[in-house]
């Protein structure tokens, strides 16, 4: 039984079922849309009303009472759909342009239409009817009018260059929804949302699986379905694993902030390695523990609702929120991994100052230049005596590169007065110390002081232009017997201490190097 | 390219001046076209007639009134104008050249590529 209304075409009164009534509608509604554009179009539209009302004349004059659903299919397909009828006259009015920059723009306007047309009212969905995989390429294919074997043709081809292809189809499966409702599936066709069509798709999906249902595709859908469940129980792992990790994070940053900065603590901000970047830049710490929380929790939020999405709890994510979604995590990742490495960076930085940097020029009580006293802290020297020196560093004429820096100490009057010193934890053995030195006149010594106080001179520079060495010396100290379990070496200009009389207006030291040659003596 | 796509090419072409020979002797009202095209096996879907009539109507080449019918709603009657009149003495020269041509084609060409 269906409802029936009275219609008035051209005049005349018919009987017509309401769902044969909406079809008629939408139709003569396509018509004056497709037509409104050219001349007459409405004079076309009336004229093919009036046909339509013959037509059911006829059907009244063979003993039908109520116009159905098919008798209006039947005329549509008799006079043809609206894109029948306008490609054939679009075609004539074209020639009309014989200016060619006219024709050059009717020809990019065709194509602009041709993209238009095609795509027209669809909506992007993957097609279930037809797919191989997951029907991405066949959805593109619907999308665009076009053939899926040149879109197949392509991804293949793309697969073959270094699987870009199929890094991008992984891409727009998870991206691009597929069209499982009958409602979804007009849209993918581009056609419009009625009970026609509605009960069309449902009729037709009723029919597919009889059709399709051979052992391959048994046997496809069933590994299908083993793959989906496989997917699901990996990202549920995943997104767990995320969770917990974004946990951890978390208590991490809030420990790492309550904590202080140099305590050893698990959690505290230096043990995680991020107190260099705190004191260096605490802007850009904010930043990285911001995009670094976004990489662990777009996954999360992403995973969790696609398996929420496949258990059907939720509807799927659409395509703008996906594009949203990757696009927000690929820069949270871009700025996460970069500012990471400036991190790393910072806390090398603050390892190797062991204390916090100041902007403050005295080391162990001795007023120097900065990097003078950068060069003595990080080298650990200890400042025995220092006096009448101009620096305690230098730069340049050593192994042709004129950016080592090295220990080297100046008076003009050959009164300076320095000792430094360095200390190494050893084993108990006998020690050999090499160094690169070399001095304007006598008087500065190497030593190094394991059970006793061994000295070395460092022979006198001989003042001989174009020495491509530029004076430096190597010179060792061998035998120092260490019986504890630290040995002191360094550079001396104390008189009271190496028994000369300093004669140089300047000195320097450097590479020194302290090898084990040997076990301690046994005792007799 | 499939022989139906070639054929449904040339019935387009042919169309228009199919139309106006319909006309030439009698004004006939678009069913009847329709039907006379069909029976020829001229026309496909029933909806091309439409733009094209309105199309020679507004280049004047045709002209149509109105008149009641007994059964439906009132007709249009299309005729030639003197313009169309015209304009179908140039397409018979046109479709007698091309006549000409084909059958020259047609039965010409054997002989030719013997000859040579």
């Amino acid at each position: 039984m269906k409802k029936n209304i009275t219609i008035n075409l051209c005049g005349r009164l018919f009987q017509i079922d309401e769902d044969a009534y909406e079809l008629l509608q939408q139709y003569i509604n396509s018509l004056r849309s497709s037509f409104g554009k050219q001349e007459g179009g409405d004079e076309i539209v009336d004229d093919i009303e009036t046909r339509i009302a013959e037509l059911f004349e006829e059907l009244r004059q063979q003993g039908i009472e109520a116009i159905t659903i098919e008798h209006v299919k039947d005329i549509i397909t008799r006079i043809g759909k609206p894109e029948e009828l306008t490609g054939e006259e679009a075609q004539k009015t074209e020639n009309k342009g014989n200016n060619w920059e006219e024709q050059a723009r009717s020809a990019g306007q065709k194509i602009y239409e041709n993209v238009r047309e095609r795509t027209a009212g669809k909506k992007l969905y993957r097609n279930p009817k037809d797919k191989m995989l997951a029907g991405v390429l066949s959805g593109i294919a619907v999308y665009t009018n076009t053939d899926p074997i040149i879109w197949r043709l392509l991804t293949v081809l793309f697969t073959l260059c270094y699987g870009v292809g199929l890094f991008i189809y992984i891409v727009l499966a998870l991206v691009i929804p597929e069209a499982k409702t009958p409602e979804q599936l007009l849209q993918m066709d581009g056609k419009d949302v009625t009970p026609q069509n509605l009960a069309d798709v449902v009729v037709e999906n009723e029919k597919q699986p009889v059709q399709r249902r051979s052992l391959i595709g048994l046997l496809v859908s069933f590994l299908l379905k083993i793959v989906i469940g496989f997917v699901v129980i990996i990202s549920t792992i995943i997104c767990f694993a995320l969770f917990i990790g974004f946990l951890f994070a978390l208590i991490a940053t809030v420990c790492g902030l309550v904590l202080p900065l140099n305590s050893t603590i698990p959690f505290s901000l230096s043990s995680m390695g991020l107190a260099g970047a705190w004191i260096h830049n605490p802007k850009i710490l904010g930043i990285f523990v911001i995009a670094f929380f976004l990489v662990l929790l777009i996954p999360i939020y992403g995973i969790t609702h696609m398996v929420l999405s496949l258990t059907g709890k939720i509807r799927p994510m659409g395509v703008a929120q996906r594009i949203i979604w990757i696009i927000l995590w690929v820069v949270a990742v871009c700025t996460a991994v970069p500012l990471g490495f400036t991190i790393a960076e910072y806390h090398n930085e603050y390892i190797y100052q062991t204390v916090v940097p100041d902007n403050t020029t005295t080391y162990q009580g001795i007023e120097m230049s900065r990097q003078d006293k950068n060069f003595l802290r990080k080298g650990g020297w200890n400042l025995i005596k220092a006096e009448n020196c101009d620096h305690y560093t230098y730069r340049g004429y050593y192994k042709g590169n004129n950016n080592l820096r090295f220990m080297d100490v100046h008076n003009e009057n050959c009164e300076e007065v320095f000792q430094a010193e360095r200390k190494e934890a050893v084993e108990p053995g006998v020690y050999r110390l090499e160094c690169a030195v070399r001095t304007e006149g006598p008087g500065p010594c190497i030593y190094a002081h394991g059970d006793s106080i061994k000295l070395k001179s460092m022979p006198v520079y001989e003042n001989q232009e174009g020495r491509p060495d530029m004076g430096w010396v190597d010179v060792s100290i061998d035998n120092i017997v260490v019986s504890g379990d630290s040995i002191a070496y360094g550079v001396s200009s104390v008189e009271s201490f190496t028994g000369k009389t300093c004669g140089a207006q300047w000195f320097s030291a450097t590479d020194f190097k302290l090898t084990r040659t040997g076990d301690l003596p046994k005792k007799k | 390219m499939n022989i139906e796509n070639a054929k449904s090419q040339m019935r387009k072409g042919m169309l228009e001046y199919c139309v106006l020979l319909l006309l030439e002797h009698r004004p006939s009202y678009a069913s009847d076209i329709i039907q006379q095209l069909k029976n020829a096996e001229l026309l496909v879907v029933e909806g091309t007639l439409y733009p094209l009539l309105t199309r020679l109507k507004n280049d004047g080449l045709l002209q149509y009134e109105w008149q009641e019918s007994t059964q439906g709603p009132p007709r249009k009657y299309y005729a030639l104008s003197k313009e169309g009149e015209k304009f179908l003495e140039g397409l018979d020269t046109a479709w007698m050249e091309l006549s000409n041509t084909i059958n020259y084609l047609k039965n010409v060409t054997p002989k030719l590529l013997e000859s040579k």
